[in-house]
């Protein structure tokens, strides 16, 4: 007798896919809500994250191979059948822990399950040839460079090609490997209500390996959490999640003790905390955002940080306050991005739409244009993304400054080994092993 | 280990009566160890041995203390009481349907080497002791429902349980 089971960690890792090839659903949000809805252990969720991202990290590398091997085109697969196909050959090809024939049976079972018992042959079929050939998997075409590394490591042919323009091979294949590399949890000592040797202390008792960051003091790299966000430490507030690209940009504004500061899109909050951080919690800090959701997120962030300098408003960046006109001594932009630096995080961010990507170019303007009434003559002005395309960075502050002779960039000096920089900074995780960020410090002439 | 091949819905031999063990020797012993391997290997919670191509009274039942029984020549000799709820089978795969079966239910049968004993249970098990028994007459649990789930109303059934549970 079998009993009906509840979805395990390989239908909820296929309803995630589904659900993100029918171009509705992000894959943080989708795994977040679908994991806790067939109420899947922790084991159980790391695999079918696992299983998940795997799948959305080497797509078009998965399906090349398909297509060698099945008779139909990937494209004409039904989409269910297709995800089947691509988990079972990511376990096969990436997997080392999982035995091929449980990755083969898995898929044939489960396609049976899923009510496409016709198909269980294919599936099958197609699957052993992984297992037969995985030592020496077929050969990928060659015939253009841009054309192989987007198969390699599976991002759009545009993003390679874009990547290639600006890095070079070497450098831009080193970016393509990391995107698909699992990123280390980096988290930020809450200078508030502990110390940097006090928290490491803490973490080590609670049997959490943390390792500081290479050059960014109070920073540190974690493992062997389990659940994170259950950690006493945590939850008594003395650390946050936070990469050191993100905690750069309150470095970069200068915020000091007694400012005013207004932080434009601020959730879920980050930077508006590493400000307060700076600023002993001692001034006043304005964090806006466009949904009213995330402004709750970020109060009970800051309750948990125990952080008094915060308010919170809801605001859209390119709406202009009347009220906030020239009161701020710092402004934070830290705009809606392409979001290209964080692909190592959230994988499906590479197939965005490009042809929606040079809207962004727009709205990140306008937002900057309107930060720049809200701040005090004398004051500064950070524009920040999480992207690494100059056309969302210093294009977009090159065409801000053309129209606004009253700022310039400003020179600023961070950690070594990234030193003094000038004006701007585009981070990288192929060179500094952060997301790509870009920082831009701009000051607003004193009358 | 050795895991033996389960035999599915449509194949003749799940549709006839299995004769009694007689001789309870290393041939038996092999059979009930494979048995308990392919079970635990399928994720199932019963198994007969016409679902292994084997015509003889014999099955593996896990109760939900993960314990395996080895039941030989096994009989229902009590019920009491009701019990609805889904049912599948190893050999049925992907399909499930209600079931109504007794909410307890003891059975007399024989070990591995011959000697007779009685274990009784409720809920799970029970239902599972009459599903594997009933296989050793040729009968699957598709017969006593009119109606088998498809993936969508499984999902469905299982969330409501589960609110009902809350």
């Amino acid at each position: 007798m079998r009993r009906p089971e509840k979805p395990g960690a390989r239908d909820t890792a296929l309803e995630v896919l589904l659900q993100i090839d029918r171009a509705n659903a992000w894959s943080d949000g989708s795994l977040k809500r679908t994991i806790a809805k067939n109420g899947l252990d922790s084991r159980d969720a790391a695999l079918a994250t696992r299983l998940a991202y795997g799948v959305i990290q080497n797509r078009l590398l998965l399906d090349y191979y398909i297509g060698v091997w099945c008779a139909q085109r990937p494209g004409h697969l039904e989409p269910l059948i297709l995800n089947i196909l691509r988990m079972g050959g990511y376990q096969i090809l990436f997997m080392d822990k999982i035995p091929h024939h449980a990755a083969v049976s898995e898929a044939v079972e489960m396609t049976r399950r899923w009510g496409r018992s016709k198909a269980a042959g294919m599936v099958n079929a197609v699957l052993r040839k992984f297992v037969t050939n995985w030592l020496d998997m077929p050969p990928l075409p060659r015939d253009s460079e841009a054309g192989y590394l987007s198969i390699r490591y599976s991002h759009p042919k545009w993003l390679v090609e874009r990547l290639l323009a600006l890095l070079g091979r070497e450098e831009a294949e080193a970016f393509l490997r990391l995107d698909n590399e699992i990123v280390p949890t980096t988290i930020q000592t809450n200078t508030l209500c502990t110390t940097p040797e006090a928290l490491q202390k803490e973490l080590h008792a609670a049997s959490v390996a943390a390792e500081p960051h290479p050059w960014l003091p109070g920073c540190f790299t974690i493992s062997g959490t389990g659940d994170l966000e259950k950690l006493d430490a945590f939850q008594k507030g003395h650390f946050m999640v936070q990469d050191a690209a993100a905690k750069l940009v309150a470095a970069v504004s200068g915020a000091k003790r007694g400012d005013r500061v207004l932080d434009m899109c601020a959730a879920p909050g980050g930077k508006s905390f590493a400000i307060a951080m700076a600023m002993e919690d001692k001034g006043d800090i304005l964090s806006c955002d466009i949904h009213p959701h995330k402004l709750k997120l970020m109060e009970s962030g800051a309750a948990r940080l125990g952080i008094r300098s915060i308010r919170t408003a809801l605001a859209d960046g390119r709406e202009n306050h009347a009220a906030w006109v020239e009161k701020a001594d710092v402004v934070v932009a830290d705009v809606p991005c392409s979001g290209l630096g964080i692909i190592r995080k959230k994988p499906d961010i590479r197939y965005k739409d490009p042809r929606e990507l040079e809207k962004l170019p727009a709205v990140q303007r306008a937002i900057l244009d309107n930060g720049a009434t809200y701040l005090r003559p004398g004051g500064v002005l950070v524009y920040a993304t999480c992207t690494v395309l100059p056309r969302e960075n210093d294009g977009v502050v090159d065409a801000f400054l053309a129209a606004h002779p009253d700022f310039c960039r400003e020179p600023f000096t961070l950690p070594q080994p990234l030193g003094r920089c000038d004006g701007s900074i585009t981070l990288w995780p192929q060179r500094h092993g952060t997301d790509g960020f870009y920082i831009c410090r701009l000051r607003k002439r004193a009358e | 280990m050795a895991l033996r091949k389960i035999v599915l819905q449509g194949d003749e031999v799940l549709k006839k009566k299995c004769r009694p063990v007689t001789e309870f020797n290393e041939r038996l012993h092999t059979l009930l160890d494979d048995m308990t391997d392919t079970l635990i290997d399928s994720g199932g919670v019963g198994l007969a041995a016409p679902q292994v191509g084997v015509l003889r009274r014999v099955c593996v039942v896990m109760n939900e203390d993960e314990e395996i029984l080895e039941l030989v020549n096994p009989e229902i000799i009590y019920t009491e009481g009701e019990q609805t709820g889904l049912e599948g089978c190893l050999s049925v795969p992907g399909k499930y349907g209600e079931v109504t079966r007794p909410n307890f239910v003891r059975v007399r049968a024989q070990d591995r080497d011959g000697n007779w004993f009685e274990a009784e249970d409720e809920g799970l098990t029970a239902r599972c002791f009459c599903h594997e028994i009933e296989h050793l007459d040729g009968h699957l649990f598709v017969e006593h429902t009119d109606h088998l789930l498809t993936e969508e109303e499984l999902e469905e059934y299982i969330r409501r349980q589960e609110e009902e549970e809350n």
